[in-house]
């Protein structure tokens, strides 16, 4: 009896379990086109809040779908970029580092300057470097990039063991990479095991930018060589993904 | 004194009495005898026996005429319709005229009239007989010049004598000023009675100036009048100068002005189209104040009123005065016109020759539509800066107005594009217009570039034109802005570090920073 009550609640659940799945992935099928639609009107109207929204609602369709197609992980990478573009820090880096330099007392005053910084953690930046990855293997990050920021006259380092750079650069020699991360801390190299400021990049969320549209709605330009790069990379998304 | 004269008392008393008493006698003839009979009044005479076939009462007349023929025993008188004959020898002729005494008799058989004369005394002539009778006409009495003057013209017309008729104008026209003088200042009735007196006296021109003097003097009184009483006096001034009633085809403005200083003596001095003109302008004048008493107190009827003006006198100043009043009133109430009615009214003021007043009605319609303008209203203030523009003519306003409106609203890509088509460029933030961009301190910059130098708000073009392709390149892109990071690594290894900044709505971005690290 047992055995057969263990069965029934088995075949019931599941039962429950598959309904809810159909009708998640039917309703998602009815949000992805509408979705779609939806954040690509707002792209045209330059409403990139809006674009995200819909993006990201997009995004959780595939998801529920389980699409791993070409298509849905370029609607991945849209949302990705979108998301990103929508949620920019509000200043420039240089901009940031100055209003936190006002707020700490010189290079000792570290806690007060990540305190300052903290603000616009989570924040996205759009960065179009040289990277290098690192020969040396006990430094913290794997890969360097070359963003000279000034802080009066002292050099501030952008750091960050990006995963998304594991497959771009190979080898010694620098190369160039648009890609974007949240901003996660702001240290000084005394406490960090790095010499001087370092402005830390959240390396979970960091990934390579493939689309010159989305690039230039932000107000880069897009030169032919800044397409040899985008198409680099998102070739390279494809075929690792 | 003796009661008995001797004969030498008689014979010298008779010496005294006699001329006495023969002249006393004389006088009395003289002063019973009426004044002879005309040669016009002998005729009607005639013609009076004549048609009551009558026979000619045996009585004795005296005859005053012009001699047109002269015998020795007969004459003819001038337009006379008998012939005067004389059974003794008629005098030797010593003058022109003369006086003949006698009685008419009539033909039974042909009903001829003759004049049987028994005696003829010649007289002075009319001529000489006017100028006796003027000297002796009474000062300021206007009925003896009157008198005088209807004898003088009634022998003027039966002879047709110009002279005659200038000496009996002469008098009429003493008497009527004898009467004009002793009439009140302002009495126009008296003054119409005498110019009605002058005409009969055949003084027109006289009567034309008396009837203008008692109409001036209307006028003059009908300040305070009711619009009945002006068009009652109107109407009066139209029938006594019916031509008043055809429009003046321009206001006669120096006529006026002089009018205005002299009235009697331009008038009087005028000849008679001028006269016509003065009596319109009259008119006119008494007109113009029964129409313009429909004004409505805010004057918004002007143009109707000076309408109607126009249709009396041509440029007259008032429906001008009305016009502007009009204008007033509708410009005083701009905020309730539409855009085809301010403009019209616009209009208006520049045919009126008053752009100012132009100008000024359309910047307030404008102004209070700006005010009335969302401030996201970007279509709103493209369509109002356009107005500034053609309708104002104001291109600077225009072009504040857009700036302004970027300011305020950076993201509206409408009106930076309007800014660029009118020549706009956008600088550091900044629009510029193409002079003040063309003398914005690129000419340092230039300087700068000969000398190898970069210097702030340098384009990427003139860095590289000063330090050539960077050995490096980063940048990033935030909400508000992308930073361009160029790196020249020197000989001795040492950076340089260039900054650019390109904010939201540029379309270039430009040095914000230099720096060299002499550290490394």
């Amino acid at each position: 009896v047992r055995i057969v009550l263990l069965g029934v609640v088995v075949v019931s659940g599941f039962t429950v379990w598959w309904s809810l799945r159909v009708s998640a992935r039917n309703a998602a099928e009815l949000t992805l086109t509408a979705s779609i639609k939806q954040a690509q009107q707002a792209l045209d109207q330059n409403d990139l809040s809006e674009a995200a929204h819909g993006f990201q609602e997009v995004k959780q369709a595939l998801d529920i779908l389980g699409r791993t197609d070409p298509q849905a992980q370029a609607l991945r990478q849209t949302a990705a970029e979108i998301t990103a573009s929508a949620a920019l820090a509000e200043k420039s880096l240089s901009d940031i580092l100055h209003e936190v330099l006002e707020n700490t007392a010189g290079a000792s005053d570290t806690a007060r300057a990540t305190a300052a910084f903290s603000k616009y953690r989570d924040q996205w930046v759009l960065i179009d470097a040289q990277v290098t990855r690192q020969g040396n293997l006990s430094a913290k990050s794997r890969f360097e990039i070359e963003f000279p920021l000034l802080l009066g006259s002292e050099k501030v380092r952008i750091v960050g063991d990006l995963g998304c750079f594991e497959r771009m650069v190979m080898g010694g020699s620098p190369r160039r990479v648009i890609f974007a991360a949240q901003l996660e801390d702001f240290t000084h190299g005394i406490t960090s095991n790095e010499s001087g400021w370092c402005v830390r990049l959240r390396p979970e969320t960091a990934f390579l930018w493939s689309d010159s549209d989305n690039l230039a709605r932000l107000g880069m330009e897009v030169d032919a060589e800044t397409n040899r790069v985008l198409q680099e990379q998102s070739n390279l998304r494809e075929v690792y993904q | 004194m003796s009661p008995i004269w001797g004969a030498a008392d008689a014979g010298r008393r008779w010496r005294i009495s006699f001329p006495v008493t023969a002249a006393l006698l004389l006088v009395a003839q003289i002063t019973a005898h009426a004044d002879p009979l005309s040669v016009k009044e002998f005729n009607e005479k005639l013609d009076g026996w004549k048609a009551a076939k009558k026979d000619v009462p045996p009585i004795t007349l005296e005859v005053e005429g012009r001699i047109k023929t002269y015998g020795h025993d007969r004459l003819t008188l001038q337009n006379c319709k008998v012939q005067f004959h004389s059974k003794k020898e008629l005098p030797s002729r010593t003058r022109d005229q003369v006086v003949v005494v006698g009685k008419v008799s009539r033909d039974v058989r042909t009903h001829e009239y003759t004049f049987q004369v028994s005696s003829i005394r010649f007289i002075p002539g009319e001529h000489e007989q006017f100028a006796e009778r003027r000297r002796q006409l009474k000062p300021g009495v206007a009925d003896e010049c009157y008198a005088l003057g209807r004898w003088a013209a009634v022998r003027a017309d039966f002879y047709d004598d110009e002279k005659l008729k200038t000496y009996a104008d002469e008098v009429y026209h003493k008497g009527l000023e004898i009467e004009h003088k002793a009439l009140a200042k302002s009495d126009p009735d008296g003054l119409l009675a005498l110019a009605d007196k002058a005409r009969q006296f055949r003084q027109p021109n006289l009567s034309d100036e008396l009837t203008h003097e008692a109409y001036r003097l209307f006028c003059e009184r009908s300040r305070d009048q009711s619009v009945a009483e002006l068009r009652q006096l109107a109407n009066r001034l139209a029938d006594t100068w019916p031509e008043v009633r055809n429009s003046l085809d321009k206001f006669p403005e120096e006529l006026v002005a002089d009018y205005k200083r002299r009235p009697l003596d331009t008038y009087n001095g005028a000849d008679q189209a001028t006269r016509l003109v003065l009596q319109r302008w009259l008119y006119a004048e008494l007109q113009l104040r029964v129409i313009a008493s429909a004004l409505k107190p805010d004057g918004s009827n002007g143009f109707e009123i000076a309408e109607q003006i126009d249709g009396i006198v041509r440029g007259h100043p008032q429906a001008e005065e009305y016009r502007d009043r009009a204008l007033k009133s509708r410009a005083a109430e701009v905020e309730k016109l539409t855009r085809t009615q301010v403009v019209e009214l616009a209009e208006q003021y520049r045919l009126r020759k008053q752009p100012r007043q132009a100008n000024d009605v359309l910047e307030s319609w404008l102004t209070m539509r700006k005010q009335a303008l969302e401030p996201d209203d970007t279509e709103g203030l493209l369509i109002l800066s356009e107005d500034y523009r053609r309708l104002l003519e104001r291109d600077d306003l225009a072009d504040r107005l857009l700036i302004d409106g970027w300011t305020r609203n950076p993201k509206a890509s409408d009106l930076e594009e309007r800014l660029e088509k009118q020549g706009f460029r956008l600088f550091e933030g900044r629009w510029l217009s193409p002079r003040e961009f063309a003398s914005r301190p690129e000419g340092e910059l230039e300087d700068a570039i000969r000398k190898r130098l970069v210097k702030k708000d340098m384009t990427a073009a003139q860095v590289r034109r000063s330090w050539g392709k960077p050995d490096a390149q980063a940048r990033s892109a935030t909400a508000r802005e992308v930073t361009e990071i160029w790196t020249y690594k020197m000989s001795d290894g040492s950076p340089r570090l260039v900054r650019f900044v390109k904010k939201a709505g540029q379309r270039e971005m430009s040095v914000v920073e230099v720096h060299e690290d002499k550290g490394k």
